[in-house]
């Protein structure tokens, strides 16, 4: 398992709608972004997973995949009726795929060159007046070294992370 | 002694924490910046082909992909012993001015905007973009547009935002088309009223933050980056100069490929970043300064009407030569002016729409060394190969890493001033950071799964305990 091109045509905006645009325009409206480097090793399986999702070929999801969440791609995702924001997390004690909405934004995190999901959804509604649901799932992540394959480790997560976003993809009550 | 430590650094990417050590007066006696820097990428390129390192090296970073991209193609050009087709070469360039405007405009509008506008000693939590939006939402807007536009550049030549695997050893891959030549000019007019925008703005604030700017990193040093042959502001060709704190040159016409013999790396056992400095002044008194501020120390001028004009009122803002780093701020701007006019004589261009774009050869040398100007500085991309273009070694030389000994001289400046006693006020922690994010520093050769670690700062008395520990 690689963890996420990052660096193939297209890879950053890919997915059955193609290019995402800016707010205004038509697209799919289910967005799933994956972020990470694919270079470090399980810091790309939100990139591994979104490109997984990207091929299930659903005509309602659009994929995104960056290094980091930038201001500018709030554009983006003011345009989507739900986003789902895939993303690694270093494992802690008690490792576990993660699953949590966003209820508002954090304005007491950090900003640095990369915003948070919090961040860049509440640029969405500041910026757009748009203010789609979203989600976060966290994989956990073991190893950041130089290499683009996963780690057994995180691969072992996989299948649960699938199983959640599968969830998330669906209409509420379905 | 005591020492208060403070990690890491928020608003950058990797591992970064700041020391500050008292004397047993309480008053400051030295002061590190540490980072865990990109060890390791070098022999992780060991054995790729050399036509896949602009694609690799573009993903060492979500920040900069297009420096490491152009570097890394230039170097492949030298390998490859070609010279690229004209307009490859003006394609290249208008893509590193588009990066060039869309970093600058990150670090200006949503970095450093929060403290320049909401103040220093203001609330933390509210000190960021969404007090800008609060303070003044068109000014955020505007640095929000500006943002989409260069990466919208990149887009349009490269075919994605992040990681354009585009310009490649022997030229670009693909050319640039009426219907996206048409797609840049319309933006074009938006973004220079943004760019002037700006600039009175900050203007404005220059003499507001005048005795700030006097303690925050300003003190004599050189300044290095690349000029062109008429000696002019340049990002992609051109010789390497070195300039001092009086804008006396004290090299110029510097041969890229032959940097080693002016620049040396020193290490310290308390930092994974090495230290680059001028070789022969030695270390650590060959300091030198890159980026923004360097670039516009070094030209004679910009090259451009507009930018040129704003190149004299900073001179006369800084009475000759800019010294405080506070004024990479105001650089970047005319950097950013520079960049539009570039890209609007560019799009006018009756070549830029050729499809000639690449050149194709063979291994024609072993060994090659790519230098462009990127946001923060000169980037070198030094690589050795095999007789089949596979990397036997790589060099990189990163803009941030070059301006390490300024940093860490920033860091002392600012505490000398502020601290006294074994307190941090808030504000000083917003001082600190803020002299080094005024470098606009690109550590994300750690995950940014880590670089989303809040700030802790640490107090230790004279004996090593901790007494006091604050995270925010």
């Amino acid at each position: 398992v690689t963890a996420g091109s990052g660096g193939r045509p297209d890879s950053n905006e890919a997915g059955p709608a193609g290019q995402s645009g800016g707010a205004g325009e038509t697209a799919a409206p289910i967005l799933v972004v994956g972020y990470g480097n694919g270079l470090r090793r399980d810091d790309g399986v939100g990139c591994a997973l979104a490109e997984e999702v990207g091929a299930w070929g659903r005509p309602d999801v659009r994929i995104m995949i960056v290094p980091q969440l930038y201001p500018e791609i709030a554009g983006d995702l003011a345009t989507a009726r739900r986003i789902l924001f895939i993303d690694a997390e270093p494992a802690g004690e008690a490792p576990e795929v993660k699953v949590r909405r966003l209820r508002a934004r954090e304005e007491s995190l950090p900003l640095g060159h990369a915003l948070s999901p919090e961040g860049v959804v509440g640029l969405a509604e500041e910026v757009y007046g748009s203010r789609p649901e979203a989600w976060v799932v966290t994989v956990p992540a073991f190893e950041f070294g130089w290499r683009e394959e996963l780690s057994p480790a995180t691969a072992a997560f996989l299948p649960d992370a699938r199983t959640a976003l599968k969830r998330l993809l669906e209409p509420p009550g379905e | 002694m005591k020492t208060v430590t403070i990690e890491p650094v928020t608003r950058l990417e990797g591992h970064a924490k700041i020391s500050i050590h008292l004397n047993d007066a309480g008053k400051v006696s030295d002061a590190q910046f540490h980072v865990v820097e990109f060890r390791g990428f070098e022999r992780f390129c060991v054995g790729r082909p050399v036509w896949e390192m602009p694609g690799i090296t573009a993903r060492i970073c979500g920040i900069c992909p297009v420096s490491h991209l152009l570097a890394s193609s230039k170097a492949g050009d030298r390998i490859l012993a070609v010279e690229i087709p004209p307009t490859a070469s003006k394609l290249r360039r208008m893509m590193n001015y588009a990066q060039n405007v869309q970093s600058h405009a990150l670090s200006f509008f949503h970095l450093s905007s929060p403290d320049l506008i909401l103040g220093f000693d203001s609330d933390p939590a509210k000190r960021n973009v969404f007090g800008v939006m609060a303070a003044d939402a068109e000014l955020a807007r505007r640095g929000i547009r500006m943002r989409q536009f260069g990466q919208e550049i990149i887009a349009l030549l490269g075919g994605k935002r992040i990681h354009p695997s585009w310009s490649v050893p022997g030229g670009v891959r693909n050319h640039l088309t009426e219907e996206n030549r048409q797609k840049i000019v319309g933006w074009l007019p938006e973004l220079q009223e943004t760019a002037t925008l700006a600039l009175d703005l900050f203007k404005k604030w220059v003499e507001e933050f005048k005795d700030l700017a006097e303690i925050f990193g300003n003190f004599p040093s050189l300044f290095m980056g690349l000029v062109g042959e008429d000696g002019n502001w340049e990002t992609y060709e051109g010789s390497l100069r070195f300039a001092d704190e009086n804008r006396d040159i004290i090299t110029d016409g510097i041969d890229p490929s032959d940097y080693k013999t002016h620049i040396g790396e020193a290490v310290e056992s308390w930092s994974y970043m090495k230290f680059p400095y001028y070789k022969p002044r030695g270390y650590p008194g060959g300091m030198y300064r890159v980026g923004p501020l360097a670039r516009l120390n070094i030209a004679d001028k910009m090259g451009t009407p507009k930018a040129d004009e704003e190149l004299k009122i900073f001179r006369d803002v800084a009475k000759g030569t800019a010294t405080s780093s506070f004024l990479y701020h105001y650089a970047r701007l005319i950097e950013i002016q520079a960049s539009i006019e570039r890209i609007a004589q560019l799009v006018d261009d009756p070549e830029i729409t050729n499809t000639r774009v690449r050149a194709e050869a063979g291994i024609n040398c072993l060994e090659g060394v790519g230098v462009t100007e990127a946001p923060r500085g000169t980037l070198f991309h030094h690589y050795k190969v095999d007789e089949n273009g596979l990397i036997e070694a790589a060099n990189l030389i990163v803009s941030t890493v070059q301006n390490n000994l300024a940093m860490n001289r920033t860091v002392r400046q600012i505490a000398d001033h502020f601290i006294d006693g074994d307190k941090i006020p808030e504000g000083v922690l917003n001082r600190i950071e803020a002299g080094i994010r005024a470098y606009d520093p690109c550590l994300s050769c750690a995950t940014h799964a880590y670089g989303r670690m809040p700030m802790q700062v640490s107090l230790f008395n004279a004996s090593g305990t901790l007494v006091a520990e604050r995270t925010r």
